[in-house]
């Protein structure tokens, strides 16, 4: 990186920090804010229509990972582990794959990784609707009201989810 | 309120220079390669050097594990080159949290050599050859959707 970069960064950070600054007293509007999440109706691995709209009430954390997104896979045991903990709470975790081989590279996986919450197939059109999804793993996670509170973009700690979720159950 | 919009689309303004490289930002570079001059009826060898953006790496073209997409260069033909085949850098053995085994990744530079043959019938003079250099690439946190940088190659058949 050259020294002209890194000034212009700087210029940049000085002022989002400025902008920041400028949005602070807006604060308490931030819940009025939140997006709805968009609607879908995908199938399963048994052909089944699954659509958001259906766990309408419920906290839903929606996953959009792949087979071969290893990041992923440090996330998909503790994704499991929530389904269990907090499904009879009025909570589900919702996984959409961006494999282009369809259910048959993502069937096995599901499969061997015991995953026990709705797994659908995802595609552009769907990740184009919840702002281009680019990054695997990108998971957000949509309050009982159908707003998305959070997205978190790559790995992020086991903690930060499940606070989350038990904030928002 | 006025003054929180304006300063968001300044921001957005001033960091497109710096960012704006449109949602299938590359994560591979390509050296441009220089010209080589071949005779008609004999095989070349063209060497193409890759840079990996620091703190990413790649699939190796035989990644340890089936469910990694391997890094794959493909060219096309034409009337002056053939396409013989690639000879890949052998990946580096990295241990990653979510797998078992080592993975064998690229990072850093790397060079991949095409082997090509210039047929006895080939026109005279300058010629050019697509491909496509096709990876995935991660860090340690996150992944990207395959990605396909094109690449080329010109020839002078003598």
């Amino acid at each position: 990186m050259n020294t002209r970069f890194l000034l212009a960064l700087a210029a940049l950070v000085i002022l989002a920090s400025a902008c920041t600054s400028a949005k602070r007293p807006a604060a308490a509007e931030k819940e009025k804010n939140y997006r709805m999440a968009p609607e879908f109706a995908l199938q399963d691995a048994h052909g089944q229509t699954v659509r958001l709209s259906d766990f309408k009430g419920k906290v839903v954390m929606v996953d959009f990972w792949a087979t071969w997104c290893g990041p992923c896979k440090i996330e998909i045991p503790w994704f499991i582990e929530f389904q269990r903990k907090y499904k009879d709470r009025g909570f589900s975790v919702i996984g959409i794959s961006l494999d282009e081989g369809g259910w048959q590279t993502v069937r096995p996986f599901v499969e061997e990784a015991k995953m026990n919450y709705p797994v659908l197939i995802g595609n552009d059109e769907l990740a184009s609707k919840y702002g281009g999804v680019d990054v695997l793993p990108t998971t957000f996670i949509i309050d009982k009201q159908g707003r998305i509170v959070a997205t978190h973009q790559g790995l992020t700690s086991k903690d930060d989810f499940e606070d989350t979720i038990k904030k928002l159950l | 309120m006025l003054q929180e919009v304006f300063c968001w689309w300044f921001l957005a303004l001033a960091a497109i220079p710096l960012f704006g490289q449109g949602p299938a930002t590359q994560f591979v570079s390509a050296e441009p390669t220089p010209s080589v001059t071949a005779k008609r009826g004999a095989t070349v060898e063209i060497p193409l050097k890759l840079t990996i953006r620091q703190g990413y790496h790649i699939n190796s073209n035989t990644p340890a594990e089936d469910y990694l997409i391997p890094t794959v260069l493909s060219w096309d033909s034409n009337q002056a080159l053939t396409a013989k085949g690639v000879t890949y850098p052998k990946g580096e053995a990295v241990k990653y949290d979510f797998s078992e085994k080592p993975l064998q990744v690229y990072s850093g530079a790397i060079t991949l050599v095409s082997r090509f043959a210039v047929p006895g019938d080939a026109p005279l003079g300058p010629a050019a050859l697509r491909g496509k250099f096709r990876y995935q690439a991660c860090n340690d946190k996150m992944c990207f959707p395959p990605r396909t940088l094109p690449v080329s190659i010109s020839i002078a058949v003598q």
